[in-house]
């Protein structure tokens, strides 16, 4: 589970006070679950995987494939470096699209659910319909996980969180996909239960 | 670390929920610990620094919790670790920062010092400078006026030189009219002198032809008169008839001039009288008395016609000397030598040495034109005007007299005969008969009605003047004399002489009027005026008859050489 640190901390701790106390084991590592993270060059190495596979959905790679080796090494040292003008000039032309479509090929996305035992859902979805019109985060989660919307007429069970707020339901899926995606260009939902308080 | 984030100003709803749901979420999570981590980032360098320190130090019974979740944070962690080295080392640090407060205190007061100068300074420099620019200002003031005033010189340089333009193309224009003027002035004067010289050309051509005509004519009547026999007999009427016979209308020319004058000169000899010829003064009175004496008729008078005569009209008008002349006139073109007013006064004859006589009318005191009578052939010595004043006679150098009729401008007659100029024509009481004198030394009476010379009185010198009374003719001399002839007596002799002293002038006249007071008698005196050399004169003649004035009054001064004397 090599998820950003927020999408962890929404999906996990949102209902914790901050700052977030976690325990950090030096020992007795879980071979079987996690990858080992031998030096840094694996987490770029991870990096620049989640970065090509957003691409290859929103642009069929082509634009990732288009860029030089030092683009990619920019990106990831911007990162690294938290320094977001270095990050964003690469990272722009990750989130241009032709003219012609309203929006990328289909949205890089994965939501994530504690209640179940898969990992994330990930699917093909098309940001505009064959109509033209906008799908929006509803849309999105009545077609991929309709369970974690609540019916109309219910209360609402579930929380669906983005970087940690709550975006409406009718917000554009493309939008959301250029501007609340993670560094990694996907957009990590989770959809968590409804805190009680 | 977080994805791009914010926008501004979202229009839809959706976006401006996602705004306040990210603001939100800062403000809860984000805000509280901006400041946290990176204080913690030093703190941790410190701990680690601590950490070195704390090795040598003996850890105190207090722990030290490095609780890195936990919320405050104190400096007592840095107490445990050596407080003495620590505050020593603390102190030395205050006692250095200390010591650099002052030297910096120091630096501080000093710098307010210079800066008071520098300040104190730039006062004085921008006072200066504020003098200076109202010095400025003064001065661009003055150059302003300054330039006001070269502008306003410059304003009448203009207006001068354009009216110094103007007067020097008005004094163009003028001499251009100048020019003109004086090129028109000559042209008129050339054409003045052309037209003058045709005119002069034209009266020569037709005097030239005239003369010519009259040759011809008197040649004709020559040849006629040649081809008729003469009888000449010793009676002096009938040789006076004969004469008269031969000449015919005309004056004889020059051969039957010397026809007559033989005859003229037979007729003396035997018609010589006796009378006296006395040079005493009583005498020549008397001889003149007598002489004048209508009543003394002696010897037959010529022509048997009984004579008619003009009724004289006596007028005695005051005179005085003539002190100024009231009109001038340039009448002639060359000098005036005869001059004579008609019998009525109302006419004016000059006659001069351009062989033209004019005619004047007097009016108002000045002289107005009334004709012109040429034809004359040669300079005009004398003028006279017959008693009715219709004609006039004048006496040329041509050695001819000319009668005109007043009112035609060519002359009609000539009487011609004399050998030499002839200086004085007058006309005799008795119509139609003239006397006139001339330099060929003879005195010749004329009968204008057969146009003839019916005397010749030979005398011995110039006759310069002729007068002529009702049977006397009276003549004055080169040779001081004056001689007395009676017209009614044949015979001429010089005894009626009168010598006088007479200065000579080439030319003097003199004319006679009647008097009422003695009727019947002519008189005649001189007047004390003649200033010219009449002194013997008067003395000699005081005992005549006081002498009235006369409608004959010469005109000409007195002083000039053809002056005359004016008996009255």
């Amino acid at each position: 589970m090599h998820y950003p640190i927020g999408l962890l901390f929404d999906l996990l701790a949102s209902s914790s006070a901050l700052p977030w106390n976690i325990t950090v084991h030096f020992k007795s590592f879980p071979e079987k679950d996690l990858l080992h993270c031998p030096s840094k060059d694996v987490i770029e190495a991870h990096f620049m995987s989640c970065v090509k596979e957003a691409d290859a959905l929103k642009h069929k790679s082509q634009v990732i494939n288009e860029m030089q080796k030092k683009d990619h090494k920019q990106l990831w040292m911007g990162l690294q470096n938290d320094r977001f003008d270095q990050f964003w000039a690469i990272n722009r032309k990750l989130m241009e699209y032709p003219a012609e479509e309203n929006g990328f090929r289909y949205i890089p996305f994965r939501i994530y659910q504690t209640t179940t035992e898969r990992p994330f859902i990930q699917k093909l979805f098309r940001p505009v319909s064959t109509d033209g019109q906008l799908h929006t985060l509803g849309d999105l989660l009545k077609e991929v996980c309709p369970s974690a919307v609540a019916p109309e007429d219910g209360e609402k069970k579930n929380q669906v969180m983005i970087h940690g707020i709550e975006p409406m339901l009718e917000t554009p899926l493309q939008w959301l996909s250029e501007h609340l995606s993670y560094p990694d260009n996907f957009l990590h939902i989770s959809i968590i239960p409804q805190p009680t308080d | 670390m977080e994805g791009p984030g914010v926008l501004g100003a979202p229009a839809a709803r959706w976006k401006r929920h996602i705004v306040r749901q990210l603001r939100q979420r800062d403000r809860t999570q984000k805000a509280l610990f901006l400041e946290l981590v990176p204080a913690y980032n030093r703190l941790l360098e410190k701990a680690e620094l601590l950490a070195r320190f704390s090795e040598e130090l003996q850890p105190e019974p207090d722990d030290v919790t490095l609780s890195v979740h936990q919320g405050p944070w104190e400096k007592e962690s840095h107490q445990g670790l050596s407080p003495a080295a620590l505050r020593v080392k603390w102190q030395e640090e205050v006692e250095g920062l200390r010591l650099v407060c002052g030297e910096m205190a120091y630096q501080v007061v000093e710098k307010s010092a210079t800066l008071g100068t520098l300040e104190s300074q730039l006062e004085e420099r921008q006072s200066r400078l504020a003098a200076l620019k109202a010095r400025v200002e003064q001065l661009e003031e003055v150059r302003a006026k300054k330039a006001g005033q070269v502008h306003a010189r410059r304003a009448l340089n203009e207006e001068q030189r354009a009216a110094y333009e103007a007067l020097r193309a008005r004094v163009g224009h003028q001499e251009a009219a100048l020019r003109r003027l004086e090129e028109e002035a000559r042209d008129l004067l050339e054409r003045l002198v052309q037209h003058k010289a045709r005119a002069a050309a034209e009266r020569n051509l037709r005097n030239e032809r005239r003369e010519r005509a009259k040759q011809a004519r008197v040649s004709q009547e020559l040849k006629k008169a040649a081809k008729r026999t003469v009888s000449i007999s010793e009676s002096p009427d009938t040789l006076g008839d004969g004469i008269r016979e031969e000449a015919e209308t005309l004056v004889v020319a020059a051969k039957p001039g010397s026809l007559e004058s033989e005859a003229g000169e037979k007729w003396k000899r035997p018609f010589r009288s006796a009378s006296a010829t006395s040079l005493t003064m009583s005498r020549c009175v008397d001889v003149v008395k007598g002489l004048l004496d209508f009543k003394k008729r002696r010897g037959h008078s010529i022509g048997g016609a009984p004579e008619q005569r003009y009724q004289s009209i006596p007028v005695y008008v005051t005179t005085r000397l003539p002190t100024q002349a009231h009109d001038v006139l340039d009448a002639h073109l060359s000098e005036v030598s005869a001059v004579r007013f008609g019998p009525n006064s109302s006419l004016l004859a000059t006659g001069g040495a351009d062989r033209l006589i004019l005619l004047w009318n007097v009016v108002g005191g000045h002289l107005k034109a009334n004709q012109t009578l040429e034809g004359a052939g040669g300079s005009i010595t004398s003028v006279d005007f017959d008693p009715s004043g219709s004609q006039l006679l004048a006496a040329t150098y041509n050695k001819a007299a000319q009668l005109w009729k007043v009112g035609e401008a060519q002359s009609k007659e000539t009487l011609s005969g004399h050998t030499d100029k002839v200086t004085a024509a007058k006309f005799k009481l008795t119509r139609h008969q003239a006397v006139t004198g001339s330099r060929d030394r003879t005195v010749k009476e004329w009968d204008l009605c057969r146009a003839y010379c019916s005397r010749t009185i030979n005398v011995l010198s110039y006759c310069n003047d002729v007068v002529c009374g009702d049977h006397i003719i009276i003549s004055g001399h080169n040779d001081q004399k004056i001689r007395f002839w009676d017209s009614s007596i044949r015979v001429f002799s010089n005894e009626s002489a009168l010598h006088m002293r007479w200065p000579k002038y080439w030319s003097f006249s003199f004319s006679i009027s009647p008097s009422s007071e003695h009727p019947g008698l002519n008189s005649f005196g001189w007047t004390g005026w003649i200033s010219l050399e009449s002194k013997g004169l008067s003395r000699v003649f005081s005992n005549t008859t006081v002498p009235t004035q006369s409608p004959l009054f010469s005109q000409k001064e007195p002083k000039s050489p053809a002056s005359g004397l004016n008996g009255l």
